[in-house]
């Protein structure tokens, strides 16, 4: 089928972001916005703009009726979702099929099966792809807390909980003993509840010290799947990414075939189309567990496409309109490495609490070969409380690890955010950090070097820092009309 | 001479270092003042001139100050005199809001005895669950809100005395 023109149910910085793909390929692009995004960037850059309505999430970009009426108006031929929102939603897909839209993702057994944290493992186990002990605990499992507490004991702990609908981490604790397990499991059910409306949770053993790999897999309308590598995603706050590169540091080539190998098999387990990640956790001993696959484009797609010299979307695009996969031998070679840092408006020294506020100034370095910033707020734009508090994604790429965080570091000092509180300092603190430039980390890294404490002395305004910037010579500060503060940005 | 006096924002992060920073306009001079210690500490802070080979980023918004030096972020606020100081520097029992959000849960009741770091409400904002503890040890004196309350930003929740 011919493509031409493409609605994105999303917004930010993957709004924007499909944009720009979408008009270097000649597809007109349809944004929705919610009221609060009317003026947004990625409104601004779309060819056409289609309002939906309402503030929150679920009031706006989570309502498929509002999105289908918008595909209808434009008379769009396909619907990109991006990221979260309605991106692994059945009801979208169905409704697109119903319309006669094209969907840009995989097909709905793919979706159901791995939407499905039971079901996509006990799939999984049965084609062979090693997966991790544990169960479903449903609301009427903590009447009887005796009973569950002895099932959680033949796992033994300690044990993850999570939210079993929906992903990225929401609801996930880990509990270490018996002793705050039902209070934990309750706490959980309370957040699964408000971000998916489905109160199941899962309970699973837990791997100490792992590190997070995942898979960029594709696949096509003609069985084709491939693999394109995997990206290290080990660095995690309350189990949410902030830093990912590509290649994983300290992977050996044999890991990555194996694993590379298992994630094939995974998508072909489900007929996986379009773009998909298969997440994997491995071991200190590298073993390697199956996580959960996100049937959707992820939001550290970009190493991927730094690394390989690719653009997914485009890939997705084509592969949505009855194309051949496009890959060729040279494409699936890593080239050079690349890192990305997810900006957030958030405070890092107050357990990383969101900070909601109006960018009073919001300036990013010059994008390069070796820099691109992916974002969808410029200054004045405010960071609503309705969203997530992702500010942008600052992804470097160099010939090699050291200097693709060299290119980091100084992207990070070039780019100044005001007016929310950011991790921006906090990012700087990992990537200084000796641990982190010898690429030995796993996912308890922030926790394990406190990193947290050097961002509070590296924060703190004190001597060293002010000794940086003041210059002890009241003669010199006679110059009348000069604002002493005005110093060059570069 | 303009005599302006900037408190940081958030000194609490490090008490032992907590400045005021007092602008001179006319002399475009900056004084910075160790106020935990109430000691001026000259040798190191008195004029705020740009180091040929640092860069730093200001900007003024209203009452605020903003500066970025080598990727570090401090923020300053104008205090409209120093007898104010003291009081807020002491740390009070007033639990407030930082942002809007919904409260999940309130777990004290008033005349509860807290110590600090005791949790007193758990929050929701922007999809994230927070629990919001006390900052001192004390008594609960008025509890504001309850379960499922819609609430704004500096919306006071709680508040907590100091134990005779």
């Amino acid at each position: 089928m011919k493509i031409s023109r493409v609605l994105i149910a999303n917004r930010g910085e993957i709004a924007v972001r499909i944009i720009k793909s979408l008009r270097e390929n000649n597809i007109e692009s349809v944004v929705v916005v919610s009221d609060v995004d009317k003026n947004s960037m990625a409104a601004k850059l779309a060819d056409y703009v289609y309002e939906i309505g309402g503030q929150s999430a679920a009031e706006s970009y989570l309502v498929v009726d509002k999105i289908i009426e918008a595909c209808k108006h434009y008379e769009v031929d396909a619907v990109h979702p991006g990221y979260g929102f309605l991106s692994e939603k059945l009801e979208l897909l169905e409704e697109c099929s119903k319309n006669n839209i094209k969907f840009i993702g995989p097909k709905k057994e793919a979706i159901e099966v791995m939407g499905d944290k039971i079901l996509s493992k006990s799939k999984m186990a049965a084609v062979g792809v090693p997966t991790i002990p544990g169960f479903i605990i449903e609301s009427k499992d903590l009447l009887d807390p005796e009973e569950l507490l002895q099932k959680v004991a033949v796992i033994k702990y300690p044990v993850m909980i999570k939210a079993s609908a929906g992903g990225g981490g929401k609801g996930m604790r880990r509990v270490d003993s018996e002793d705050s397990f039902i209070e934990s499991c309750m706490s959980c059910q309370r957040e699964a509840m408000s971000s998916f409306s489905d109160d199941r949770i899962f309970v699973e053993k837990f791997i100490e010290n792992p590190r997070h790999i995942e898979f960029q897999v594709f696949g096509d309308d003609f069985g084709n799947i491939e693999h394109i590598n995997e990206r290290d995603c080990s660095i995690q706050r309350r189990n949410q990414k902030v830093i990912e590169e590509c290649p994983s540091p300290r992977f050996s080539e044999d890991l990555r075939a194996e694993m590379g190998n298992m994630a094939i098999k995974c998508a072909k387990s489900v007929d996986y189309v379009n773009a998909g990640t298969v997440e994997f956790i491995v071991s200190e001993k590298n073993e390697f567990f199956f996580l959960e696959m996100n049937t959707r484009l992820q939001v550290e797609h970009p190493v991927t496409e730094m690394t390989h010299k690719v653009d997914l979307v485009k890939e997705q695009i084509l592969v949505a309109g009855g194309f051949e996969l496009s890959f060729c031998a040279e494409d699936k070679v890593i080239k050079g490495h690349s890192i990305e840092c997810r900006v957030y408006a958030e405070e890092p020294l107050n357990n990383y609490a969101p900070s909601a506020g109006k960018l009073l100034r919001c300036t990013f370095p010059q994008e390069s070969e070796n820099v691109r910033i992916d974002t969808g707020v410029r200054s004045l734009d405010e960071i609503s409380i309705y969203y997530d508090p992702m500010i942008c994604k600052i992804i470097t790429t160099g010939n090699t690890r050291k200097d693709a965080i060299a290119y980091m570091i100084n992207a990070i000092k070039d780019t100044t955010i005001f007016g929310v509180e950011t991790n921006l300092s906090f990012l700087l603190d990992i990537l200084t950090e000796d641990k982190f430039i010898a690429g030995e980390y796993n996912t308890k890294y922030l926790e394990d070097t406190d990193i947290v404490a050097r961002n509070k002395k590296t924060n703190s305004f004190n001597k060293e820092v002010l000794e940086a910037l003041v210059n002890f010579d009241l003669e010199l500060t006679h110059h009348q009309g000069v604002d002493p503060f005005v110093g060059q940005e570069i | 001479m303009i005599k302006k006096v900037y408190q940081q924002i958030k000194p609490e992060l490090d008490l032992s270092v907590s400045f005021q920073l007092h602008i001179c306009r006319k002399t475009n001079c900056v004084t910075v003042e160790n106020i935990v210690n109430n000691e001026t500490n000259d040798e190191v802070l008195k004029g705020f001139l740009l180091k040929q080979n640092k860069s730093y980023v200001y900007h003024q918004d209203g009452n605020k100050i903003y500066i970025k030096v080598e990727g570090r972020y401090f923020q300053f606020e104008e205090v409209k005199s120093y007898a104010g100081l003291d009081g807020d520097l002491q740390g009070d029992g007033v639990i407030q809001s930082k942002m809007p959000g919904k409260i999940l849960d309130v777990l004290v009741a008033k005349d509860d005895l807290v110590k600090k770091g005791d949790a007193l409400v758990i929050m929701e904002s922007m999809k994230m669950e927070n629990t919001i503890s006390s900052p001192i040890d004390g008594v609960v004196t008025n509890v504001y809100v309850g379960s499922n309350e819609l609430v704004d930003a500096d919306q006071i929740l709680i508040e907590i005395s100091f134990l005779e």
